[in-house]
């Protein structure tokens, strides 16, 4: 009884730490909720491997491909503190990581312990993603109260996050779980209510405006397209199925969303989307990192400049380009940053972790008929798009959805021999 | 495995501390960075660092060492041994950013030792030369040293990318002894009034600069004194001779446009309609450079034309002004450029 109220905590806890405010004012709400993730990990892990049954369960885990390459991998970065620039931002990196290690413990345990369905984990993150838009549509309604919504005030709707990218990207890796809620649930009235948080969700999405989250709903589009086709699921009505929802609720929020707005609104998805463009100065000033990302692996391409050390390299790579003391801080793609980082074998042990979590769902997936792997490897798909555009790795907010999403896959999908 | 999981507990505690020391550390960044951009250094956040660990992290949420930042507060207090020591253990913390020289520079420049701040000025603006902080602190080192010579070298650097203030900084460095004034300084000073001077708004004192690097500060200073004279006699509706004092003014500093319309506007309020025209032309000419483009100069040569009789260019001159949303020009255009106007005129 014990271990699971301590499990159904941990589950709902977790993403009720974003919506805790700090005792004092903090410059950057990531660390309050690292802080907060740590407090809950060890709550978790230290009961976790006092109780038989669930020191049993943590094993299974621990011994998992993607815990095994996660481990090597806080291995490989702790090496790094021997020989990077500032040896202590290696390890203020790693607070984050080793935090992120040990949610999926946590979570997997948790899911364990309580035997959850699928069912019950979309209800939970369509119910948390309903917390998430309340406050977005707060600040919208209050907007409107004044003046007509524009671009200029698309940070107001930013609701619990530190940014719109950030939020979008929130939303967005939680939509494919509604998607499935209104699919498999029974009671009208929660389908109804499912109905309604999908359209508010693509419908501030395009009120935030953030260009990445435009890439990612196309990406979508074209991948539940796909498994529409592999599926061979033309048969059932437009709502009965995850492409015809997807695509119905994207097309309505769309029309509203410029219904609303106007077509000359600077806000208007259409004027976003053009506005994509390889020569735009953030689009150059990607390419320009992903250029230094290439020259610091060439000159180091196996232990590279030390984990949580860019920071300050890049510093002197972009020196022709900084005009103040605002500094490039991040190479806005994880995958590179990991390589200027922590080299070939860093980056290498960074990809496993996500080829392995795709290995559990690539059989279910592609050979089996239901609707559930459809919605983690979309959401997946949303991380990783957002992992090459952006930084979600030094934000707890982002890299719980991925805990979340390893811990759900590993629970359903890993083979008994693996975990034995 | 047990011995794993108590590793596993251990490192769980271990992070737990470490994200505490971030966020407290972050809790304190807070308030160094509002008093930063508020520049209101308050002693509640001074009351802190007794107790402020800064060595987890080391460096801010902006890359900055923190220990840099909170040597600022010891500066202001003139502890500058305290700021130095600070300044010195953080100094290869983040050996980019340039922050921490940049620091050294006011102790030393508070400590009157100028070759030490020409040093770290030298040492930061080689590092990062767009940063326009760094560019003015180089150019005041080179002033403050007698270095006038490498200026221009300075600036050619940073040109390409030069901000407004970078140009002022650079203007009012030469001004420092204008006799030292290269011919590449006068040629950016022209550069800079072709570029600024179609928002003269925005550049005013970048224009009043350029201005004084090409005509000299005693020539601007004397047409600031009659310009005081002029407008003092305008308002005692002397117009003859504030028209003159203005157009001697206009001579000391051909580049302001306001003595030509200034003085322009005078000789229409004596009716002396040849004399406003011909100097409002020097305003208004196409090959002119000084034209504000605000339509004013156009619309008082339009009255002045019509003044004289000659409708035809008085209603060319309203439609001159009012293309450049000057307000009372389009009620010109009703007056002047009627057919039965311009008939009468032809007549």
């Amino acid at each position: 009884m014990e271990k699971k109220v301590l499990s159904w905590a941990l589950i709902l806890l977790y993403p009720i730490a974003f919506t805790i405010p700090a005792f004092d004012n903090v410059l950057d709400y990531n660390s309050w909720h690292t802080f907060l993730f740590s407090i809950l990990n060890v709550v978790g892990f230290s009961y976790y491997i006092s109780n038989k049954e669930t020191s049993s369960i943590l094993n299974d885990i621990i011994k998992s491909k993607v815990s095994v390459v996660s481990i090597f991998f806080i291995i490989w970065a702790i090496g790094s503190y021997f020989y990077s620039l500032l040896p202590t931002e290696v390890l203020v990196k790693l607070l984050l990581f080793v935090n992120f290690y040990f949610t999926i413990l946590n979570l997997y345990t948790a899911l364990k312990v309580v035997k959850i369905s699928p069912i019950h984990i979309a209800i939970i993150i369509t119910s948390v993603l309903a917390i998430q838009l309340f406050f977005s549509y707060q600040s919208y309604f209050r907007i409107l109260e004044y003046k007509a919504y524009t671009f200029e005030e698309n940070f107001l709707l930013r609701g619990l996050f530190a940014n719109r990218n950030v939020t979008s990207a929130i939303y967005l890796i939680q939509l494919p779980f509604v998607i499935y809620m209104i699919l498999k649930v029974k009671s009208i009235l929660i389908r109804n209510i499912g109905y309604l948080i999908l359209f508010g969700d693509f419908y501030m999405i395009f009120l935030l405006s953030s260009r990445t989250a435009y890439v990612i709903i196309l990406t979508l589009l074209l991948f539940l397209f796909f498994m529409y086709i592999v599926r061979k699921i033309y048969k059932k009505s437009l709502l009965k199925n995850f492409f015809g929802l997807y695509t119905g609720f994207l097309l309505l929020s769309l029309l509203l969303v410029n219904i609303s707005l106007g077509f000359n609104n600077s806000a208007n998805p259409v004027e976003r989307i053009q506005s994509i463009d390889i020569s735009e100065t953030s689009t150059n000033t990607r390419f320009r990192y992903y250029s230094y990302a290439i020259e610091q692996f060439i000159q180091n391409p196996f232990i590279g400049v030390g984990y949580g050390n860019w920071k300050i390299v890049s510093i002197d790579k972009d020196k022709e380009y900084i005009e103040s003391y605002i500094v490039p801080y991040t190479m806005h793609n994880d995958f590179l940053e990991v390589l200027v980082e922590l080299g070939i074998i860093g980056l290498i042990l960074y990809t496993l972790i996500f080829i392995f979590t795709f290995g559990y769902i690539k059989k279910p997936l592609l050979e089996g008929s239901k609707t559930f792997p459809i919605i983690l490897t979309a959401t997946l798909i949303i991380y990783l798009i957002d992992s090459n555009i952006n930084f979600p790795a030094i934000r707890i907010v982002n890299l719980y959805y991925l805990a979340f999403l390893i811990s759900i896959v590993t629970y359903l999908y890993i083979k008994p021999d693996e975990a034995s | 495995m047990r011995l794993a999981k108590f590793l596993f507990l251990l490192i769980s505690l271990i992070t737990l501390y470490g994200t505490f020391l971030v966020n407290e550390s972050n809790e304190i960044q807070y308030d160094l960075y509002t008093d930063l951009d508020t520049g209101n250094y308050r002693e509640e956040t001074t009351a802190r660092f007794d107790n402020f660990n800064m060595e987890f992290p080391k460096l801010s949420v902006s890359a900055i060492p923190i220990k840099t930042l909170v040597a600022q507060y010891y500066i202001l207090g003139d502890r500058y041994n305290e700021a130095l020591e600070l300044l010195n253990e953080s100094k290869e913390y983040n050996p980019y950013i340039m922050y921490n020289e940049m620091t050294k520079i006011n102790v030393f420049t508070a400590l009157q030792m100028r070759d030490s701040a020409y040093f770290y000025s030298e040492l930061a603006f080689s590092q990062l030369p767009n940063n326009q902080k760094h560019f003015i602190e180089l150019a005041r080192s080179y002033v403050s040293t007698d270095k006038y010579h490498k200026l221009d070298s300075i600036f050619k650097i940073v040109k390409s990318k030069a901000l407004p203030d970078i140009w002022k900084y650079y203007f009012s460095s030469l001004l420092t002894d204008e006799e030292k004034i290269s011919d590449y300084g006068y040629e950016q000073a022209k550069e800079a009034i072709d570029k600024f001077s179609n928002r003269p708004d925005i550049y005013k004192e970048l224009l009043l600069s350029a201005n004084y690097v090409l005509m000299g500060m005693e020539s601007v200073n004397k047409a600031l004194d009659l310009e005081d004279q002029a407008t003092s006699e305008y308002n005692n509706s002397n117009f003859r001779i504030a028209a003159e004092l203005y157009e001697q003014a206009s001579e000391l500093n051909p580049i302001n446009s306001d003595l030509f319309e200034n003085s322009g506007i005078s000789y229409f309020q004596d009716a002396d309609y040849e004399n406003a025209l011909r100097i409002l032309s020097k305003v208004t000419d196409s090959l002119s450079k000084i034209n504000p483009k605000t339509g004013k100069s156009e619309f008082i040569m339009s009255q002045s034309y019509y003044n004289l009789g000659d409708i035809i260019k008085a209603c060319d001159y309203a439609y001159k002004s009012s293309s450049y949303d000057y307000r009372d020009a389009f009620k010109l255009i009703a007056l002047y450029c009627s057919k039965e106007n311009k008939k009468s005129n032809v007549e």
